[in-house]
């Protein structure tokens, strides 16, 4: 039976503007909700609701499927109604310097918290002065400098009385004291020491030595006067400070009595101000130095005293600033790992890098913990040591800060060691789908961490409700980018549109995307030509000039064919020679391209030689297909004796590679031209791909392929009776180009669905197939049958000429059957 | 002021007098200060003291501070010793005269304190030392709030030391003690009636006291009370009468010679 060409209502699903009920989108509401999404947006309530380990949520789908936009819509509706979590501080760990501590207070006391501190500061800073400056402390003060001088005094005084008894003075040297004997109130010159009569000048080295003696002893007792000293003075600081301390910490304590964490710390800043008093006093005198520096226009490069001692009690306040009420919900657009985990800053001083926990900066798990943490899966993977960061701080429910080397143990540098901060956060991965199944396969943390995937589905059944609903989606996505509102026309060209992206003629796409920069596009053209509203043409240019931008190369590709650089016929026919289709794809565009595919045949042992994949050019799927196409000659053609040809099939002037099978049913038309000799018609070309029992099955991109083979067709004249041949099964995804369809409405080109290799073959060739008979013969002049008597020509062909060949074959085994050598497994 | 406070006042040179057993930096602050206050000139002059150089020589070993360690320590250590101290001390001289912006230059010379200071009326208009020299002296720091000593002897320098006295204790905020020494009340009568009549229009809280005549006497005096500073005439008989005793510098109490005011001095506020 002749294959009949598709018409033009197949081969193009058109919607009908006047199904429409509406004058343009403007009458239309926006739409609620996620469009087709409803298995996915289950999902999602049901991932942010559960409050349990590891279920974070992992929302995958296509690109420009609208997950983002979905994701944030949602949290930003649902955070509101939540409870707002706690601040979190870090102040000094006066024990542990390094080891800063994290208080809780409850949500927006952080802030007052700071401030209040930074007043306590100020005020005893000024305070102690003050108190430094009371005659009671000026007195008492003086009273143990003076008991230590006193001693000293006393004790020296009492070696120099003794010294000036004995004619020698106590003389102050560079490093210490030294004994000598005086002469007119002066120290005595040597030559006149040397005048001396001897026993006058023993007797002085004698009472010298003596003095010197007593004078070591005294010397050193002073360094434990000195201790005691120092010890009454720090005594003394602690009982005048802790007073005046205490009062102005008090109204702080009353404060924050609810808060234990808080008061705790305040005891500490408390019992340290009391033990550093003097630092409040070296603090001011450097902050009046630095001040009056400042003013000279000298450059302080130190931490004034004032400023580092201001530090010592600051509080960091790494959750608390300004923010919406309710639970955080934050976009982490840059995910490297201190961004998200945070981080210890460093300033440089004199050549160093120093830091304390007012340098603790938050990462965004600090700035979501309580709430929502949404991250782009691909960019989260790569950036450096950031996936393995955030899953430690899932896996151990808390945020510890800590440099990428210090996680790898890489350096053992002193560093901070905050105190990690309990984190309870829900974390949104969004990505594409292989992200989801790479993790899950490689990585055996993800799915314990991630239980909920929340999966965007690519496109939807076309039916009045959703064709409603897409409509609404159109007049949503024209509000949100303050576009042209459509007429009825423009949705409907809209809409096919959608069909064609979703490759199906009974499915719309959901890829919001493609179809929202359509329409940002017509609204550009709508503009040019001052129309009201976006209509059909307007679509259509936004289309034609969207593939128009991208089709450079598809061009030169048909520019080379045209030329017969690349050798394609669209006429004539030939024995061995077909014309396949592939799809290229680049970037956001695919196009289809006319490749001549050619097969020859001889007496062989029945391999196959798929050059393809010989030259390293096929792919794995590619060489499938002539495995599948070499099975079914033998088993339909050859089931009860060897296939005894030797086959190649080639993709002429092919340099860059070929995969998929969509080409196989065109190497097995091709291969059986081949055998049988018939000529194959060159106007048409062929897509689809084969099983064993000769059945033509579905391909991806049938339409690029169509228009591909059309565009050569046109370009040369098209001459009425061109067309291609493509899978019965692919005629529901045909959503062919306007102009296309116009010539098919015309009769000027052709589609044929074919479901056989039977039915295709007879097309290609003119002359019928064959039914097997009840014998297993074909009839006569079919090609089934010269296929058939052709292989079995072969067969006995290569019977009769190898056994001579064995008996010849050097260092061959005698006897053995023909053929034996060649049933080892085929590459 | 009148035009002979404003002589008396005049200070164009003060010399802070240093040497390796004072601590530079407090005398050179001390010194910067008042040279500020009068906007005068500092001069550094670090005094390689002779006596110092003498002790290497002589029977004894040095006892060093802290340890108590008895060394032997010769000439040419001495002169190094002393040389690092100068350039220590001149560092010192230029960053306070820098930070305050004052005129300053700096020596070192190889003498006896007691001649440089006998010498003193010669050198600057105030002489400035941390009376430690040669000698023992146990404290170096100062103590601001204690009173200003003025060893009011008469003469041609009388009223000039008076004015200087008065301006120090105003700018400190710090009474002044005007010491006049007689040895009787009697003797102590003109002298103070003088004081009184030049103190008489500053406001300022001021007494007098009488001590008996000499050096070691006022050695007493100050070591039973020490002041902030001490102030004497560099041309005054005190000078005169020997060696100035290391006890005036007792508690930290800054030694300061004031010389006669110039003849041909212009007026300056």
């Amino acid at each position: 039976m002749a294959l009949r060409a598709l018409k033009e209502n197949e081969v193009y699903r058109r919607v009908d503007p006047a199904g429409f009920k509406f004058a343009s989108t403007a009458a239309l509401t926006d739409l609620e909700g996620v469009l087709g999404q409803d298995r996915a947006v289950e999902a999602f309530d049901f991932g942010v609701g559960i409050r349990r380990d590891g279920y974070n949520l992992f929302v995958m789908g296509a690109q420009g499927s609208g997950r983002h936009s979905t994701v944030r819509r949602y949290l930003s509706r649902l955070a509101p109604s939540e409870a707002q979590p706690d601040d979190w501080i870090y102040v000094n760990n006066f024990d542990q310097p390094h080891r800063p501590s994290a208080l809780r207070l409850p949500a927006g006391r952080a802030n007052g918290f700071a401030a209040d501190m930074k007043r306590l500061v100020e005020d005893i800073t000024a305070a102690i002065p003050a108190t430094f400056e009371t005659d009671e402390y000026r007195n008492r003060r003086e009273a143990i400098e003076n008991r230590f001088k006193e001693r000293q005094e006393e004790a020296f005084g009492a070696i120099g009385d003794e010294a000036q008894k004995r004619g020698l003075a106590l003389i102050r040297t560079p490093m210490g004291l030294a004994l000598a004997p005086v002469k007119d109130n002066e120290v005595m010159p040597p030559e006149d020491f040397r005048k001396l009569p001897q026993p006058l000048r023993e007797q002085i080295e004698k009472d010298i030595a003596e003095l010197q003696e007593r004078l070591q002893q005294t010397m050193q007792q002073v360094p434990d006067w000195d201790r005691e000293r120092r010890r009454d003075v720090r005594e003394l600081n602690r009982e005048i400070t802790s007073n005046s301390v205490a009062l102005s910490i008090a109204a702080l304590k009353q404060k924050y009595q609810d808060l234990p964490e808080i008061l705790a710390h305040l005891d500490r800043v408390q019992q340290d101000i009391v033990e550093n008093a003097e630092q409040f006093l070296h603090a001011e005198a450097q902050g009046q130095q630095a001040e009056m520096s400042a003013m000279m226009g000298v450059e302080q490069h130190s931490i004034p005293g004032k400023v580092a001692l201001a530090r010592r009690y600051d509080v960091n306040v790494v959750v608390g600033d300004q923010r919406d009420p309710g639970a955080p919900v934050v976009f982490e657009e840059s995910p490297a790992y201190n961004n998200i985990i945070g981080r210890v800053e460093h300033l440089a001083e004199m050549g160093a890098l120093l830091t304390d926990f007012t340098l603790i900066k938050p990462g965004s798990l600090h700035a979501a913990n309580g709430g929502y943490l949404v991250i782009d899966a691909l960019h989260l993977l790569q950036q450096p040591y950031a996936w393995e960061g955030l899953k430690r701080a899932l896996r151990t429910r808390s945020i510890r800060i800590e440099s990428v080397g210090q996680m790898l143990s890489m350096i053992s540098t002193v560093s901070l060691e905050p105190e990690p901060i309990p984190l309870d956060v829900k974390v949104v991965l969004v990505g594409d789908r292989f992200i989801y199944y790479l993790l899950c396969r490689n990585d055996p943390d993800f799915a314990a961490l991630f239980k909920v995937v929340v999966d965007f589905e690519d496109d939807m059944d076309h039916g009045a409700r959703t064709r409603r609903d897409f409509a609404r989606l159109l007049a949503t996505l024209v509000r949100q980018y303050e576009l042209r509102h459509l007429s009825p026309d423009g949705v409907a060209r809209t809409m096919e549109h959608a069909i064609r992206l979703a490759g199906d003629s009974g499915k719309l796409t959901l890829r919001i995307g493609p179809i929202a920069d359509i329409l940002k596009e017509a609204d550009y053209f709508a503009g040019r030509s001052d129309h009201d509203l976006i209509g059909r043409e307007d679509v259509q240019r936004a289309i034609d000039a969207q593939i128009g931008r991208g089709d450079r190369i598809s061009r030169r590709m048909q520019q080379s064919i045209i030329d017969e650089t690349v050798l394609i016929d669209t006429a004539g026919a030939q024995v061995g020679q077909i014309n396949g289709l592939a799809v290229y794809s680049l970037g956001p565009q695919s196009f289809g391209k006319p490749s001549r595919i050619t097969a020859r045949v001889r007496i062989g042992n029945g391999e196959i030689v798929d050059i393809e994949r010989r030259s390293e050019l096929g792919g794995s799927l590619h060489t499938k297909g002539v495995m599948i196409l070499s099975a079914y000659l033998g088993a339909r053609y050859a089931s009860d004796e060897p296939l005894s040809l030797s086959a190649s099939l080639v993709f002429e002037q092919s340099y860059g590679g070929v995969d998929g099978d969509s080409a196989s049913s065109a190497e097995l038309y091709v291969l059986l031209s081949a055998l049988t000799g018939l000529p194959i018609d060159q106007r048409f070309a062929v897509t689809g791909s084969v099983n064993q029992h000769g059945m033509v099955q579905a391909i991806g991109g049938v339409n690029e392929k169509i228009e591909g083979f059309y565009d050569i067709c046109h370009e040369r004249g098209l001459t009425g009776d061109q067309g291609v041949l493509i899978p019965k099964s692919n005629v529901r995804h045909l959503m062919l180009r306007p102009d296309v369809v116009a010539d098919i409405a015309a009769g000027r080109f052709h589609v044929y669905p074919v479901a056989t290799i039977d039915e295709g073959i007879e097309l290609l060739t003119g002359r019928r197939a064959g039914r097997r008979r009840k014998d297993g013969s074909y009839p006569p002049g079919t090609i089934n049958r010269m296929v058939h008597d052709r292989l079995a020509e072969l067969s006995e062909k290569r019977r009769k000429f190898g056994r001579p060949e064995i008996s010849g074959s050097n260092g061959g085994s005698r006897g053995q059957t023909a053929g034996k050598p060649d049933e080892r497994p085929k590459a | 002021m009148t035009p002979a406070e404003d002589r008396h006042q005049n200070v164009r040179r003060i010399l802070v007098a240093l040497s390796a057993a004072s601590n530079s930096r407090s005398a050179i602050e001390r010194a910067a200060a008042l040279a500020d206050a009068f906007h005068a000139e500092l001069v550094g002059m670090f005094i390689e003291d002779i006596n110092l150089l003498h002790v290497a020589e002589l029977p004894g070993r040095e006892v060093v501070w802290g340890t108590g360690e008895a060394r032997t320590t010769s000439r040419s250590d001495l002169e190094r010793q002393l040389r690092d101290r100068a350039d220590v001390a001149r560092r010192e001289l230029e960053r306070i005269a820098g930070a305050r912006r004052l005129v300053w230059s700096f020596e070192v010379r190889r003498a006896r304190l007691s001649e440089v200071l006998r010498e003193a009326h010669g050198l600057a208009d105030v002489v400035t030392a941390e009376l430690t020299g040669s000698f023992l002296a146990l404290t170096d720091t100062g103590h601001p709030r204690r009173p200003v000593l003025a060893y009011y002897e008469g003469g041609a320098c009388a009223e000039r030391l008076l004015a200087l006295a008065v301006r120090g204790a105003v700018q400190q905020d710090v009474p002044l003690i005007v010491l006049i020494p007689a040895r009787s009340a009697e003797a102590a009568a003109r002298p103070s009636a003088e004081v009184r009549g030049l103190l008489r229009s500053h406001k300022l809280t001021w007494q007098i006291e009488r001590v008996p005549p000499g050096p070691a006497a006022l050695e007493r005096r100050v070591r039973r009370a020490p002041g902030q500073m001490l102030m004497l005439d560099a041309a005054g008989r005190m000078m005169h009468e020997g060696r100035l005793a290391p006890g005036l510098g007792a508690g930290g109490c800054q030694v300061v010679l004031v010389s006669p005011a110039p003849a041909d001095s212009s007026s300056s506020t």
